[in-house]
C-alpha cells in the first residue's frame, strides 16, 4: 500500500467508480431494451391482432345478421341489396384475415389462425351454396348448416381473442418486472457508488492531507531558520519523492548555510586582519614619511658635508705635498740606517768567530778532563790492588792498607771533580753553540731588516711619486664632491616630494580604514543574520 | 776480612779479596770459537792465557757495559782437586772494597734453585750484599773444557 502513488490511487478510484457506474448503466440499458422489445411486441403484434380479432368478431356477427336478413327479405331488390352487403362484408373479412396474418408470431397463434381460415373458407363455400335459395328453404339451410359453423367460428375467434389478451397481459407483466428490476439495480448501483466514492475520497484525503500537514510543519520550522529536522515519510509516493527532494534541498541549504557561516567567520577574520594590516600600513606610511623627512635632512647634511669635504680636500692636498717632502727626508734616513745595519752584521760575524775559538778551547779542556779521569781511574785500580796486597800481607800491610784507602778516596774525589768540570765544560759548549746560533739568527734578522729597509726606501720613493701624482686627482675629487653636493640637494628636494606622497598615502589609508570599519559592520550583520539558522550537528 | 765489591745490574756482590790476584782495566780478550757466550775469550796476563768470564752475561744474559768503572778482576783459587786455577772475571762498578766479618754473612734459604756460585748475604747501610764464590763459577764441563790436564796440547 505504501508504494502506491497518489496518481495510481486517483486512477484506481475513478476506475472503480467507472466500473460501478458502467454496471448500473448496463443494467438500466438491459431493462430498457427488454421493455422496448416487449412494448414493440405489444404495439406491433398483440394489439393489432387483438383489434383484428375483435373486428372479425363484429364482422362475423354482421355476416350472421345479414344472412338472417336475407332469409327474411321478400323483395328481390332488398335481396340484391342484402347480397351486396354480404359480399362487401366478406371483403372486409378477407382484409381483416390478411391483417391478422401479418401479426402472427408464435406457432400456436399460427395454428389457431389456420383453423380459423379453414373454418371461414368452409363457411364461405357453404354460404355460396345456400345463397341462391330463398324463404323457408334458406332459413332451414341457415339453421341446419350455417349455425354450427357460426358457433364454431365464434368459438375459434373467442379463443384467438383470449390468446391475444393473455399475450398482452404477459408482455405488460414482463415490462413491469423489468422496470422494477431496473429500479432496484439503479438504487443498488447508486448506493455502491456513493459508498465507494466516500471510501476513495477518504483514502485520497488521508494520502494527501497527512504528508501535506507534515510538509507544512517542516516548512514552518524551516521558516524560523531551523534546518536540523528532516522529513521522513513511510510511503514511497509523490510525497515520498517530494520529501526526498525537500530533504536534499534542506541538506544543500544546510551545507550552503554552513559554508556561509564559515565564510562569514572567515570574512570577519580577514576583515580584522585587513584592518590590522591597514593600520600597520598607515603606521608604516607615517614612518616612511618621517623617515623620508629624516633622509631629506640627512641629504642636506650630506650636501653640507660635501662642501666641507671640498674644503678639507684642499687642506689634504697641502698635507700630501708636505708628506711627500717628509717621505724624501725619511728616504735619506733609511739609507743611513742601512749602512748602520751593515756595520752591525760585520760585528756579528766577528762575534761568531770569537765564539768558535771559545768552543775550541772548551774542547781542549774536555780532553784534559778525560786525561785526568783516566789518571783517577788508574789511581783507583792501583789503590784497590794495593789494598788487596796489604790484606794479603796481613799484619804487616795494615799501614799500607790505610794509605791505599786514602789514595782511593783522593782518586774518587778527583773523579767527582773532573765530573763537575766535564759538566761545566759541557754547559759552556752548549752556551757557546746557543750563542752561535743566536748570532746567526741575529745576523739573519739584520740582513732581513736591511732588505726591509731597502724595500721601505723603494716604497717611500713610490709614495713620493704617487703623492706628487695625487694633486691632479684631488682636483678631480673636488669637482666630484661639488657635483655630489648638488646631487644631494636634488635628492633632498625629491625626498620632500616623496614625503608629501607618503602623507597622501597615510590619508588614503585612513579612508580605507574607515571603509574597512564599515565592511566590518556589514560582516557582523551578515554573521548575526546567518547565525539564527540552526543546523544539524 | 776484606772483600772486593762489584755490581750485577743494580745489586751488589762481593768477592773474597784473598782470592783476588789483581784488578785491571777493561781489556780486549782474544776470542776463542766454540766456547759458550759467557766465556768472552782468553786474556794475556804476564805471558799466561787466562779465560775471561763475563759475570754480568752469566747472571743476567746482558753483556757488561763498556764503562770506565767496569773492570777485569783476576782471581786465583784452589779447586776441589786442590789445583790452583786463575780466572779473569769482568764486572761492573768494581771500584771499592768492604771490610766485613765472614760471620755477618748468613744463608739466604733459597740456595736450592739458585746457581752454585751465589753464597750467603750480609746487610749494611746500602742494603744486602751477596758473596760470590769464585771457585763455583765454572761448571765441571766448562772447567774440563778450559783447564785441560798438562801434556794434552798437540
Amino acid at each position: 500500500m505504501t508504494n502506491v502513488t497518489i496518481r495510481q490511487r486517483i486512477l484506481a478510484s475513478f476506475l472503480a467508480m467507472l466500473v460501478v457506474l458502467s454496471g448500473v448503466a448496463g443494467v438500466a440499458y438491459y431493462g430498457f431494451v427488454v421493455t422496448e422489445r416487449e412494448a414493440d411486441m405489444v404495439e406491433n403484434q398483440t394489439v393489432p391482432a387483438l383489434s383484428a380479432s375483435l373486428r372479425m368478431m363484429a364482422v362475423w356477427t354482421e355476416a350472421h345478421s345479414l344472412l338472417r336478413a336475407l332469409a327474411l327479405e321478400e323483395t328481390s331488390t332488398g335481396r340484391d341489396q342484402t347480397l351486396e352487403l354480404i359480399r362487401r362484408n366478406r371483403a372486409t373479412l378477407d382484409g381483416l384475415i390478411d391483417e391478422y396474418e401479418a401479426t402472427l408470431d408464435t406457432e400456436a397463434d399460427r395454428r389457431a389462425f389456420e383453423a380459423l381460415r379453414n373454418a371461414t373458407d368452409a363457411y364461405v363455400a357453404t354460404e355460396e351454396a345456400i345463397l341462391p335459395r330463398s324463404g323457408t328453404d334458406l332459413r332451414d339451410a341457415i339453421r341446419s348448416q350455417m349455425e354450427p359453423q357460426f358457433t364454431r367460428i365464434r368459438a375459434q375467434l373467442a379463443e384467438t381473442v383470449a390468446f391475444n389478451q393473455k399475450q398482452a397481459t404477459r408482455s405488460t407483466q414482463t415490462i413491469v418486472s423489468v422496470v422494477g428490476m431496473a429500479e432496484i439495480g439503479l438504487l443498488a448501483g447508486f448506493v455502491i457508488a456513493l459508498g465507494l466514492s466516500v471510501l476513495c475520497g477518504y483514502l485520497l484525503f488521508r494520502a494527501v492531507a497527512v504528508p501535506l500537514a507534515r510538509l507544512m510543519a517542516i516548512v514552518q520550522l524551516m521558516r524560523t531558520g531551523d534546518f536540523s529536522e528532516r522529513l521522513a515519510l513511510p510511503a514511497r509516493d509523490e510525497f515520498g519523492t517530494l520529501a526526498d527532494g525537500f530533504n536534499a534541498m534542506a541538506n544543500e541549504l544546510t551545507t550552503l548555510i554552513g559554508h556561509i557561516q564559515k565564510s562569514g567567520i572567515q570574512v570577519n577574520t580577514s576583515i580584522t586582519e585587513i584592518a590590522a594590516t591597514s593600520k600597520e600600513q598607515q603606521a608604516t606610511a607615517s614612518e616612511i614619511a618621517a623617515t623620508t623627512t629624516e633622509i631629506g635632512a640627512t641629504a642636506k647634511e650630506i650636501a653640507a658635508t660635501s662642501n666641507e669635504l671640498v674644503r678639507t680636500m684642499g687642506e689634504v692636498s697641502n698635507v700630501a705635498e708636505h708628506a711627500a717632502t717628509l717621505a724624501g727626508g725619511g728616504q735619506t734616513g733609511l739609507a743611513r740606517m742601512e749602512a748602520t745595519m751593515r756595520h752591525v752584521m760585520e760585528a756579528a760575524a766577528a762575534i761568531n768567530s770569537r765564539l768558535a775559538v771559545l768552543s775550541e778551547k772548551a774542547g781542549n779542556i774536555n780532553q784534559m778532563v778525560t786525561t785526568i779521569t783516566k789518571v783517577a781511574d788508574q789511581t783507583n785500580i792501583l789503590s784497590l790492588n794495593a789494598a788487596i796486597e796489604a790484606e794479603k800481607a796481613g799484619q804487616y800491610g795494615r799501614g799500607f792498607a790505610v794509605v791505599a784507602t786514602e789514595i782511593r778516596r783522593l782518586a774518587d774525589q778527583t773523579a767527582a771533580s773532573t765530573y763537575d768540570i766535564e759538566q761545566m765544560v759541557k754547559d759552556i759548549q752548549s752556551a757557546v753553540a746557543a750563542g752561535v746560533m743566536g748570532m746567526d739568527k741575529f745576523s739573519e734578522e739584520v740582513r732581513r731588516g736591511m732588505l726591509d729597509v731597502q724595500e721601505v726606501g723603494g716604497q717611500l720613493s713610490q709614495i713620493i711619486h704617487q703623492v706628487q701624482g695625487l694633486v691632479p686627482r684631488f682636483e678631480l675629487a673636488n669637482e666630484g664632491m661639488q657635483a655630489q653636493a648638488t646631487g644631494a640637494e636634488q635628492i633632498s628636494e625629491a625626498l620632500s616630494q616623496l614625503s608629501e606622497a607618503a602623507q597622501q598615502t597615510v590619508e588614503s589609508l585612513q579612508q580605507s580604514t574607515a571603509a574597512i570599519d564599515e565592511l566590518n559592520q556589514v560582516s557582523s550583520g551578515l554573521r548575526s543574520s546567518i547565525s539564527r539558522f540552526r543546523l544539524r550537528a | 776480612m776484606l772483600f772486593l765489591s762489584f755490581r750485577i745490574g743494580a745489586d751488589r756482590y762481593v768477592l773474597d779479596a784473598a782470592q783476588v790476584e789483581r784488578v785491571l782495566p777493561l781489556l780486549e780478550a782474544k776470542a776463542v770459537p766454540g766456547l759458550p757466550p759467557a766465556v768472552l775469550g782468553l786474556l794475556d796476563y804476564h805471558g799466561r792465557a787466562v779465560p775471561l768470564i763475563d759475570v754480568c752475561l752469566l747472571a743476567t744474559g746482558r753483556p757488561t757495559a763498556g764503562m770506565m768503572s767496569s773492570r777485569v778482576i783476576l782471581v786465583r783459587y784452589a779447586d776441589e782437586a786442590g789445583r790452583t786455577e786463575t780466572l779473569a772475571l769482568c764486572a761492573e762498578q768494581a771500584t771499592g772494597t768492604i771490610e766485613r766479618d765472614p760471620a755477618d754473612f748468613v744463608a739466604t734459604g733459597v740456595e736450592a734453585g739458585t746457581p752454585a756460585y751465589l753464597g750467603p748475604v750480609a746487610a749494611d747501610e746500602e742494603g744486602l750484599v751477596q758473596w760470590v764464590r769464585a771457585s763455583a763459577l765454572l761448571t765441571p764441563e766448562l772447567r774440563a773444557m778450559l783447564f785441560q790436564p798438562a801434556g794434552a796440547p798437540p
